[in-house]
């Protein structure tokens, strides 16, 4: 089920007023409640998929109580660890990356001259995998390291796994962090309640308005791009700059907010990324719960940059490339990783990696001209990155590239581009404003008269009635 | 929880009732935002505002042809009329078995046709149909069934244009309003049809080619469904029936799944079906507009004497 869809929107309030009204009493009656609901979430696009979930939640609930029961058995603990990251990576491997391996290991037999026939399976990806395996990972890891103690209420787990609006494409949440959440009673909060609302609000305006007005640009350019100048490439790139952060952090926002509505606190995911100074920055503020899951449960272990400076090194471009590879199963994800640890290196051997913790312009109105030069920079670096991240291949992203570094950026790209950069602006400067808060009208507006309020929401609805795109799918699902 | 619901349903209220608002605004004051991103009014070629003003003043026909544009711009009725039939032309832009429904349900009884020459185009058992959706409710008066259409496309677009087509009749803004009988390069022939002048250019040629390509005739079901609900009712009222592929260049006929099996033996099942790109070779370059699906003046020509004179439709 799309968040942007009408079946959402009668499923929300259905849910909604079923889980504070009729399931309300009984804190495990409510998370069965949640477990059900989830599973017709889910369902709703396949249900055939929900045994992936199920297959995941039952190894995960029993390896957590072998984990808890084996205590002192350091081989066996080990064993069962093993069995959860062979399931959820297997599960992971399987649906996402076999027809790749396979057909790069066909490809290399062939680079040297020996031919294998072997024929592609049509496997359909599960939609979330990528997230709920992790999520799920998270729970096993943390008990393993005994980070926390297992649960033994398997309905709590479950709700845990499939909770819905983080399902299909996160924030991928710590089983420290979300899981107590279900074990504690849940009463209505007005502030929470409203405060999930406006940001389910704006997740919208971002997903609907922005993200899909700008795929329709975005997908005719890099679907004709041999035909288009270098300047429609470049827009084009530019567009989906936005199409992206629109999109998924408009899914979180939404996901979150959503959260919020039955009484739980997700994790930030997104924090204005495009206002970052630097590489490193821009990595602390881009879907927020993947970087620190790697850095968590790959780099920390791998030696992080306390191993010296070659291993460390090695450990920047690992975190990258594997982060690159979550994305998808293409080549164009690997060296789009590698291409943002070559731009992060020169900050980690330089020690220059943790300059910016906090928000740009804290404090003032505007950025210091050094930092809008920074800001500038990066976002630069940025865009010519996911020329990578959206091409079809390798080659696709060469040729994009080569067009738009020659002679053809200076001709006329052949459409006109003036409602979705008002669009763009707008959105923008609502962002800047807004860029202290977890999202950017979490604080905007709080202190205006409320008429002023409400005709700024409404105006927010409004404007994703009558300026939204054609209703596209979230990109984060095919990951 | 009891403050939350208030303010929840009175934002629910005033919500809905400044959407509407704006939209009316936008109809008197701003209607040149017809055609914007937001609102698809009229936006289509085809003349359907013309073709959908005649019917009311057309009955009992011998022919009715429905269909897409192939239909539209593919039987002319000045050549079916010298060879002695009254016929009208119901095709419109990619017109689906969706939208064939509606005009069906609109015109099939006014116009009471002995025979219905139906051209089911593959592609549009394949697409949604939101071109024809918004085409239709902008051209044809505000109703339950256009209403209906624009609700099942749970398209924004289509909401919008309909609500603006709501306030385009609500306040008479159109009242004066003729469509030109040249628009671009069409210009409107009498009883339906279009026929056009000129060069497409390669750019038009593209978009004019949107049916989506798949390895196989795959079509949704709906889709499926309303053209057996469009055969039911012509056959209900005992209308003689025929299905027709009329010619296509060479590489539409294969591209867009003109030649498939699945394709044609779908259609057969339900009667007649003569695909007169078998029964006639036309010239790829001589009859029709460059590399579109759209016959020219000459191919349609050759193409509607052939159909008399074969004496394929048993017109009485």
């Amino acid at each position: 089920m799309l968040f942007n869809s009408i079946d959402f929107a009668i499923f929300l309030p259905v849910v909604f007023f079923l889980y504070w009204f009729v399931v309300n009493r009984n804190l495990k009656l409510q998370n069965f409640f949640i477990v059900i609901a989830s599973y017709l979430f889910y369902g709703w696009w396949d249900w055939r998929f929900l045994f992936l979930i199920l297959l995941s939640t039952v190894t995960d609930y029993l390896v957590g109580l072998g984990l808890e029961k084996y205590d002192t058995n350091e081989s066996k603990r080990k064993s069962l660890l093993g069995i959860s990251l062979l399931v959820n990576l297997g599960l992971l491997g399987f649906f996402k990356y076999y027809n790749f391996f396979l057909d790069n290991f066909v490809s290399a037999f062939s680079f040297f001259g020996t031919q294998i026939q072997a024929d592609s399976l049509n496997i359909v990806l599960p939609v979330g995998i990528s997230f709920y395996t992790f999520q799920t990972l998270s729970y096993t890891i943390d008990i393993y390291r005994r980070n926390m103690k297992p649960t033994h209420d398997f309905v709590t787990f479950s709700a845990f796994v499939s909770f819905f609006p983080q399902l299909v494409a996160g924030p991928i949440e710590r089983a420290s962090n979300l899981l107590p959440q279900f074990f504690e009673d849940r009463a209505f909060e007005y502030g929470k309640a409203v405060d999930g609302l406006r940001q389910i609000l704006w997740g919208l305006f971002m997903k609907v308005v922005i993200a899909d007005n700008c795929a329709q640009i975005v997908d005719q350019i890099y679907g004709n791009s041999t035909e288009e100048t270098g300047s429609a490439l470049l827009l084009a790139t530019l567009f989906f700059t936005f199409q992206i952060y629109g999109d998924f952090a408009g899914y979180s926002n939404i996901a979150i907010g959503t959260a919020r509505l039955f009484g739980f606190n997700l994790m930030q995911n997104f924090a204005f990324p495009y206002f970052s100074r630097d590489i490193a920055e821009f990595w602390r503020r881009w879907h927020i719960s993947l970087s620190t899951w790697f850095r968590d449960y790959l780099y920390i272990p791998l030696g992080g940059s306390r191993t010296g400076t070659g291993m460390g090194i090695r450990n920047v471009f690992i975190i990258f490339i594997v982060s690159g590879f979550w994305h998808g199963a293409n080549w164009t994800f690997i060296v789009w990783g590698a291409l943002n640890a070559c731009y992060y290196l020169p900050l980690f051997l330089l020690g220059q990696n943790r300059n910016h913790m906090e928000i740009v312009a804290k404090e003032s109105w505007l950025p210091s001209l050094d930092d809008a030069l920074k800001m500038f920079a990066t976002f630069s670096m940025t865009v010519l990155a996911w020329v990578f991240f959206r091409a079809e291949h390798i080659g696709h992203a060469f040729s994009i590239l080569g067009e738009i570094f020659s002679s053809s950026l200076f001709e006329s790209p052949g459409f006109g581009i003036k409602t979705i950069s008002v669009l763009i602006i707008g959105f923008m400067i609502i962002e800047w404003l807004g860029r202290r808060g977890e999202y950017a009208i979490e604080k905007l507006g709080l202190n205006w008269p409320r008429f002023i309020r409400w005709v700024f929401y409404i105006a927010i609805v409004l404007s994703i009635f009558l300026l939204g795109g054609q209703e596209q799918e979230f990109i984060y699902f095919q990951f | 929880m009891k403050e939350f619901l208030k303010k929840i349903i009175l934002f629910l209220l005033l919500t809905p009732l400044a959407y509407l608002f704006f939209i009316a605004c936008i109809v008197l004051f701003f209607p040149e935002a017809k055609t914007s991103m937001t609102i698809n009014y009229k936006q289509t070629t085809g003349h359907s505002h013309s073709r959908f003003q005649e019917v009311m003043h057309v009955k009992n026909i011998d022919i009715l042809f429905i269909g897409p544009s192939t239909t539209y711009m593919g039987f002319d009725p000045r050549i079916f009329e010298k060879a002695g039939f009254s016929v009208f032309n119901l095709g419109s832009s990619a017109q689906t078995p969706r939208q064939t429904y509606i005009l069906l349900n609109r015109f099939l009884d006014h116009l009471n046709p002995k025979n219905i020459v139906y051209n089911p185009h593959p592609g549009t058992f394949i697409i949604d149909g939101f071109e024809s959706t918004t085409d239709l409710i902008s051209n044809l008066s505000v109703g339950k069934d256009t209403f209906k259409l624009a609700v099942d496309s749970k398209n924004l677009q289509a909401i919008n244009t309909f609500l603006f087509k709501f306030f385009v009749d609500f306040f008479n803004t159109e009242e004066d309003y003729n469509e030109p009988k040249v628009i671009g390069i069409d210009t409107y022939i009498d009883r339906g049809y279009v026929t056009r002048s000129g060069i497409v250019a390669p750019k038009d040629v593209r978009e004019s080619n949107s049916f989506k390509r798949t390895q196989e005739w795959d079509p949704l079901q709906f889709q499926l469904d309303y053209f057996e609900k469009n055969i039911n009712m012509i056959k209900k009222r005992n209308i003689e029936l025929l299905f027709v592929i009329p010619p296509v260049n060479s590489n539409a006929y294969e591209a867009l799944h003109f030649s498939s099996l699945k394709f044609q033996n779908y259609i057969k099942q339900f009667g007649s079906f003569i695909d007169y790109n078998k029964h006639l070779a036309l010239n790829d370059s001589l009859h029709f507009y460059d590399n579109t699906v759209h016959l020219n003046q000459a191919g349609v020509y050759t193409f509607n004497r052939v159909i008399i004179e074969r004496g394929d439709f048993k017109f009485d």
